[in-house]
């Protein structure tokens, strides 16, 4: 492994975010401008107007975990401890379909 | 032969009674079920027919052919005084659980979920 | 072999502690500190031992293998035992101020957890470790429900059902082990499996495959651990899931790399670590409750050991031993510091948390956790991953992929939290405790400082890390522990 390999690593990661943090300047001029009035933003047709750019993240991950159904692996975990320990033999079953395949 | 099929239908007997009875006592008298149908087995696994028990007297010094197993009557013994501390710390559980919710019903006490 | 001597001091320190309890309660903390700085100097002792060597070993009682229990420690058992005794006198220390209660057992307690802990480590035989398990699990039951709330209550007697028919299920693996070769020392139970083959060594095998991993808490066993770690004091939580976690972890890899090494059965950890990733990562996106995020973010990053042991190769090894030594350090500085600011806030839910004007120590060391725990550079959690990378490149380059979501998710719950938690801005409240967060007591700000100063060390200057993983796996070699114990 050595030592060169962690430091070129963090170099192209340095050199990465500066990029990127130069990206999100020119796109907050871009917004300033937007809601100053002096340019207008077109999307699917029409004009959007200045409070619709900005997506907050409470909503933006709530929509993400309903399409990809995530709340569903937490309500799986309701509490009760016969289904618990159902889970246990499930994977006691696999533990054992692996080893006798393999030994 | 016949113990040791004694001893597995005391294991699924045990865990049987921990995944479907809703009570908390009877979840804890099939536990106690399943560790004593484990201890059935390994005492059977030591057993010989006709031998003796392996205590050294006068007439028997040298017994260690003719002798049951010793080594499995050890593990049985340490793992009886394991299980009377943890069936009795259940215990004191279950009363402290049944002074806070006043019900013994498993499905609900469910306060800690997701 | 001095370091088997810790654990009769240990026993006799929880034996002592609640005699004197009884009339000054305020001595209990400093009985249980004295005995874990002996600890830590007896460990040390073999620490240079062992480098001169190679194995130690002792015989209990003067009898010979494998009619006696043999008491072995190699390279990676003393990795784990100094990890494991410098967490215990940290913990010991953080409690002095945290635990409100007088009652003394608490120290009593945490010593027997210690002692059962140490014992795991050092045994070579089988049911000597079943007998530590259980001397660990019995004070952990009695450790989670030491608050007398109901959560606690509810919490402890789940963990005590699911706990004990671990245990259960691995007595019956070893009776089984038993019945087939007649012996139970581990050196000479790998001796003899070597020639076997069968159905029931295999029943055996997965039998206690599973009892270890329910304690581990890899994913279709993990059901108990984010109550636990919820409603168990916070000291406790960090003890459980760097240390426990650590030896139980150590317990099923010297029993699969040594023991039932000629079965090939590493890869059945490939499986549950793929599981353990997504599962822990996923559920962590969507807590509100602080130490429930931290509990479900334990399952993922053990996820990530179990998958770098069960690949095989040498690179993934390296990682494994390098993430696990790692995981530990984070996962205790996070508890810590979450532990002050509950305290002050006096909830635990992340939406009720506003922003005060807090200690730097406090906020500066959260983010060195959060940081290491993301896996940015400079901090400790990006060489173990990096290493953990490229290992999985070079096995499968989907698997690397995979791993490669798994920690994009792990950046998104890091930063909700600390945003959560310390970024938003409001007004402070009438009854919260201010004087706690804005000057934090000295005996908080040893265990913080020394912690976040691992994670920086590790991160700055891997090579540390990865000459010890390298000492460690060259120390591991089972002819020569068969050998050298069996004579």
């Amino acid at each position: 492994m050595g030592i060169g390999g962690f430091q070129i690593v963090i170099l192209v990661f340095l050199l990465f975010s500066a990029i990127f943090y130069i990206i999100l300047k020119i796109l907050e001029r871009g917004e300033k401008s937007v809601k100053n009035g002096k340019s207008k933003v077109y999307a699917c047709g029409e004009e959007m107007k200045a409070e619709y750019l900005n997506i907050p993240s409470e909503s933006f991950h709530r929509i993400l975990s309903k399409v990809l159904m995530l709340e569903k692996l937490k309500k799986i975990h309701s509490g009760e401890l016969g289904i618990y320990i159902g889970w246990i033999l499930i994977g006691m079953i696999l533990i054992i379909i692996y080893v006798m395949n393999v030994w | 032969m016949i113990v040791y099929i004694g001893a597995m239908i005391l294991v699924i007997i045990g865990v049987y009674t921990i995944l479907n009875k809703d009570n908390i006592i009877k979840k804890v008298m099939g536990l106690s079920i399943f560790t004593n149908g484990i201890h059935l087995l390994l005492i059977s696994i030591g057993f010989r027919y006709n031998y003796i028990a392996p205590i050294m007297t006068k007439f028997y010094l040298n017994f260690s052919n003719f002798a049951v197993d010793p080594i499995p009557q050890a593990l049985v013994l340490t793992s009886i005084v394991i299980n009377i501390s943890v069936t009795a710390f259940a215990l004191f559980l279950t009363v402290r659980v049944y002074e806070i919710y006043s019900t013994l019903n498993f499905s609900k006490i469910r306060r800690l979920r997701g | 072999m001095y370091s088997f001597y810790s654990i009769p001091v240990f026993i006799i320190s929880a034996l002592v502690i609640p005699i004197v309890g009884i009339k000054k309660s305020h001595l209990a903390s400093y009985i249980s500190l004295i005995a874990s700085i002996i600890s830590i100097v007896f460990v040390t002792a073999t620490i240079l031992d062992i480098m001169e060597n190679g194995i130690v070993y002792m015989q209990m009682g003067g009898w010979k293998a494998p009619f006696g229990i043999t008491v072995v420690m190699d390279g990676f058992s003393i990795l784990v035992a100094s990890i494991t005794t410098i967490l215990g006198f940290i913990t010991t220390l953080y409690s002095i101020r945290y635990i409100k209660e007088k009652r003394s057992e608490y120290y009593s307690l945490l010593s027997i957890l210690l002692a059962g802990l140490l014992g795991i480590i050092h045994t070579g035989d089988m049911f000597n470790l079943f007998v530590f398990m259980e001397v660990a699990s019995i004070s952990s039951y009695a450790l989670t429900s030491f608050k007398r709330t109901d959560k606690a209550f509810e919490s402890g007697i789940k963990y005590l059902i699911i706990g004990s028919l671990a245990t259960s299920l691995y007595l019956l693996g070893i009776s089984f082990l038993y019945a087939f070769t007649g012996t139970l020392n581990m050196a000479d139970m790998s001796f003899k499996l070597s020639g076997m083959r069968g159905y029931g060594i295999s029943l055996a095998i997965s039998l206690i495959l599973t009892g270890l991993a329910i304690k581990i808490g890899l994913v279709p066993f993990h059901t108990w651990l984010p109550d636990v770690y919820t409603s168990s004091p916070c000291p406790i939580s960090a003890i459980f899931s760097s240390a426990t976690n650590i030896s139980f972890m150590y317990a099923i890899i010297r029993l699969i790399l040594t023991v039932f090494i000629s079965s090939n059965t590493i890869g059945v950890l490939i499986l549950f670590g793929i599981l353990s990733m997504f599962v822990g990562a996923v559920l962590s996106l969507l807590q509100n409750d602080l130490k429930r995020l931290l509990a479900y973010s334990s399952i993922s990053q053990i996820g990530y050991v179990a998958l770098a042991f069960g690949i095989g190769t040498y690179l993934g090894t390296i990682g494994g031993l390098f993430h696990m030594m790692n995981q530990a350090f984070i996962k205790s500085l996070l508890f810590f510091s979450s532990g002050i600011v509950i305290m002050s806030m006096g909830t635990s839910d992340m939406r009720l948390m506003e922003s005060v004007k807090f200690d730097p120590v406090l906020k500066y060391s959260f983010l060195i956790g959060i940081f290491s725990l993301a896996g940015i550079p400079m901090f400790s959690g990006f060489s173990s991953k990096l290493i953990i990378y490229i290992a999985m490149f070079r096995y499968q380059p989907l698997l690397m992929v995979f791993t490669g979501i798994v920690s994009a998710i792990t950046i998104a719950y890091c930063f909700k939290s600390y945003y959560l938690v310390f970024l938003r801005n409001a007004k402070l409240k009438p009854d919260m405790n201010e004087d706690k967060l804005c000057n934090v007591p000295i005996t908080f700000k040893i265990p913080l400082l020394f912690l976040a100063f691992v994670c920086l060390l590790f991160g700055i200057l891997p090579q540390f890390g990865i000459e010890i993983s390298n000492f460690v796996i060259s120390n591991f070699n089972n002819q020569l522990y068969i050998k050298t114990i069996l004579g």
